[in-house]
């Protein structure tokens, strides 16, 4: 009784709305239902591609990291005896992972630095300046193999390019892959060639700053420097956080160059995180052992992450933050 | 009249998913096996392999004749060494696999290949002794036998002859080759000022080289029963040490370093017909470029310390425990690799067969059309002393730990007594653990 009276404080108006509403609903017909529901009919086709061949993988690749796998054989049960060994006996994981993080942070300070150099550069009037931009991204769409073959042909110590400049200038060539202190070196090198990309996002950050605020720094009598210190490194700092996050990422998981260029040699001073995976997985066939590493490099890249933007509030600038 | 067929948003969608759905079913479902076909229908066989196989068109269409109820289909699989297990595991292997040597075990070992020795045994018409016994005998674990062998290449010695003559160098001897003569000799071709060699490089981590080596001084990789290693003992110090000291001498060969990044087999190959290498020793597939290029080349066997020996080096068929027409399976694979079938495949590749009767058959296919004097005899005499690369388990775990000791002994950090005893006994537990 105390429903029904209720239910009759409401307004006939209403109620018959919300009957028409239930009714709908109940039939199907609810409009906000079928929207719902023909959402996600689109999406559908991507929801199944992602579960098979994206989050299907990944949980695989999560139970199969607790197995000895050979592939062409049936797996058996391990526990945790892969992450163990990984930090135990495999004396070439600590190494590829010592490997990968100085690669990481050369590559990645130097590229930013470089690409931020070129981006301010490529933003001046100058002259041929859309040539200029397509020349310096240009290695961006080379596809990593290529580049590689391209470069393992230039660091050739008979024949290749680099040398063959030094003897011109009287010094002498050296053996760019094949020394174990050169090796790593002429990797970061040869990732610098990818600069294309935080280039261009550097370029369109260093356009869309606010001339007013240069021009107040003119009015103080700013030289350069202090501008670029004092209004363009704080405004482009979001634009500088996300290429060192998105660098860090990429650079972690390298693996074309030192599978193409070096195949981990020699000494395996090149034998990256991404590398020595790869050969436990495809070249051992230690599918397990190799899930498992893969989420080991998953977590690093995930920490990492994570520290960056725990210290990104101590330095980039969002306006209207009041910061 | 039009607007009658229209469906309604909600129709065509449930339309739309009733057909994805109906599909993905479709595409699903578990194919019809025909155990027992048709006669209208032929029975389809895959054949995996990792190239076209040039000349086995032959031996198709003559099977196609005979043979109207089986069906065919060659399957190209590259990356051969990653996409075989992969096909394994996803129960996917084609019906009649060419497999290389140490994966045939493999597969064989861990139940993708079925025991074909029943198949063999019921054949009448079989004859095992045609083959040569190292390559017969190869394929077989435990009793069971898991392939049969095609074709097989020899490593050999090709040289130049125009780059021994310009330098009054003695041709090798066929009958008496030893590592003694061929220092000698390529120390007395070798002009490295101008990079003029007196023989190739061998690519470092390309194990082929250094497990001949080891051969031709009497030592092995591994046990017979590839159970255990044996490069810690002395005969496989002494040859890979020997092997060494001559890449590092600088007056022989160049380093691996001055030719990395230029290629393996192939530019060795082109440096030797260009006259910048006096010796190759390398696989009798590179005859027809050697031809191509148009220089006067020969062939001796490989040097020898101990005892000669060289690289076999060839494929064997074997069925996948997954077929559904085993039986049919035999019948292609047995008519593959009966001698003419061997002989229709290797007369295109410049091989000897690993049957007897399939190298008697003329012309012979190892043999080029040159307008000069090749002592090709040697290239048939080698399948008798020739053997095939081991195939131990987990060979790539184990090859990765033997190769990061040899570039240490090559590039001239450690030596190999040093490093080789050590590194022995951890091979040991990774090819022993099955």
């Amino acid at each position: 009784m105390a429903g029904r009276s209720a239910y009759f404080r409401v307004p006939a108006s209403r109620r018959a709305d919300a009957m028409a509403s239930s009714v709908a609903a109940l039939r199907g017909r609810n409009p906000k239902v079928q929207e719902t529901i023909t959402a996600y009919l689109f999406i559908l086709p991507w929801i199944i591609g992602f579960l098979l061949f994206v989050g299907g993988p990944i949980v695989a690749s999560f139970i199969l990291s607790f197995f000895k796998w050979k592939i062409i054989a049936p797996p058996r049960f391990l526990g945790l005896d892969n992450y163990v060994a990984m930090f135990s006996t495999d004396d070439l994981f600590r190494k590829s992972l010592g490997i990968t993080f100085r690669f990481t942070l050369y590559s990645v300070l130097l590229s930013q630095v470089l690409s931020l150099s070129l981006a301010m550069l490529l933003n001046q009037r100058i002259l041929g300046l859309g040539g200029w931009r397509t020349i310096f991204y240009l290695p961006a769409v080379v596809s990593g193999v290529a580049g590689s073959v391209l470069w393992a042909w230039m660091y050739q110590p008979e024949l290749g390019i680099i040398n063959n400049l030094l003897r011109e200038f009287g010094w002498e060539g050296r053996n760019w892959l094949w020394n174990r202190d050169l090796v790593l070196g002429a990797l970061i090198l040869k990732s610098l060639w990818n600069v294309g990309v935080p280039m261009v996002i550097y370029m369109a950050a260093l356009q869309g700053l606010p001339q007013d605020l240069y021009e107040a720094a003119d009015l103080d009598n700013a030289n350069e420097g202090t501008k670029f210190l004092r209004v363009t490194l704080p405004l482009i700092s979001p634009v500088i956080f996300f290429n060192v996050v998105m660098g860090i990422i990429s650079q972690i998981q390298t693996f074309a160059e030192p599978y193409v260029m070096t195949n981990g040699g020699p000494d395996n001073e090149t034998l990256f995180l991404g590398l020595h995976l790869y050969q436990n997985a495809f070249h051992f066939l230690k599918m397990g052992y190799a899930s498992a590493m893969a989420w080991i490099m998953f977590l690093i890249i995930f920490l990492l992450t994570l520290f960056q933007f725990g210290l990104a509030s101590r330095w980039v600038y969002y306006e209207g933050q009041g910061r | 009249m039009l607007r009658s067929f229209m469906p309604s948003r909600r129709q065509f969608l449930a339309l739309t998913g009733a057909s994805a759905l109906a599909g993905a079913l479709a595409a699903c479902a578990v194919p019809e096996t025909d155990g027992a076909p048709s006669m209208a229908e032929p029975v389809t066989l895959r054949y995996g392999r990792h190239d076209p196989g040039g000349g086995v068109d032959v031996t198709l269409n003559a099977f196609r004749a005979e043979h109207a109820n089986i069906n065919v289909e060659i399957e190209v699989i590259g990356e051969f060494h990653a996409k075989i297990p992969a096909l394994a595991a996803a129960g996917n292997l084609p019906d009649v696999v060419r497999s290389w040597e140490a994966m045939v075990l493999d597969l064989g070992r861990n139940k993708q290949f079925i025991d074909v020795q029943a198949y063999v045994d019921a054949q009448d018409d079989f004859n095992p002794a045609d083959f040569y016994a190292h390559w017969w005998n190869y394929p077989v674990e435990d009793g069971k036998r898991f392939g049969i062998p095609d074709a097989a290449a020899t490593h050999m010695t090709f040289y130049n002859r125009d780059l021994f003559d310009q330098n009054g160098v003695a041709y090798p001897d066929p009958d008496n080759f030893t590592w003694t003569d061929f220092e000698a000799k390529a120390r007395a071709i070798s002009d490295p000022d101008n990079r003029i060699w007196g023989s190739e490089t061998i690519p470092v981590g390309w194990h082929m080289f250094s497990v001949k080596q080891v051969w031709q001084n009497g030592g092995s990789y591994y046990s017979d029963d590839y159970r255990s290693c044996t490069i810690g003992e002395d005969a496989a110090v002494e040859a890979l040490q020997f092997w060494a000291d001559l890449l590092l001498d600088g007056n022989i060969m160049p380093s691996p370093s001055q030719i990395v990044g230029i290629g393996g087999a192939g530019a060795a190959a082109e440096l030797l017909g260009a006259g910048k290498i006096g010796m190759q020793r390398m696989g009798t597939w590179i005859t027809g470029g050697l031809v191509d290029a148009g220089f006067a080349f020969n062939i001796a066997p490989e040097p020898m310390s101990t005892q000669q020996a060289t690289i076999s080096h060839g494929a064997f068929n074997a069925i996948a425990t997954t077929s559904d027409h085993k039986d049919l399976a035999w019948t292609w694979l047995n008519y593959n690799c009966s001698t003419q079938g061997i002989y229709n495949y290797c007369s295109q590749a410049n091989f000897p067969g690993t049957r007897r009767s399939t190298n008697e058959i003329e012309p012979f296919p190892w043999v080029a059309d040159v307008d000069f004097e090749v002592d090709w005899r040697v290239i048939p005499e080698s399948l008798e002393y020739g053997r095939i690369l081991p195939g131990p388990a987990n060979e790539g775990e184990a090859l990765k730990l033997i190769g990061d000791a040899l570039e240490k002994i090559y590039s001239g950090d450690a030596k190999a007594a040093e490093i080789l005893p050590e590194v022995a006994p951890r091979v040991t537990a990774v090819i022993s653990d099955i």
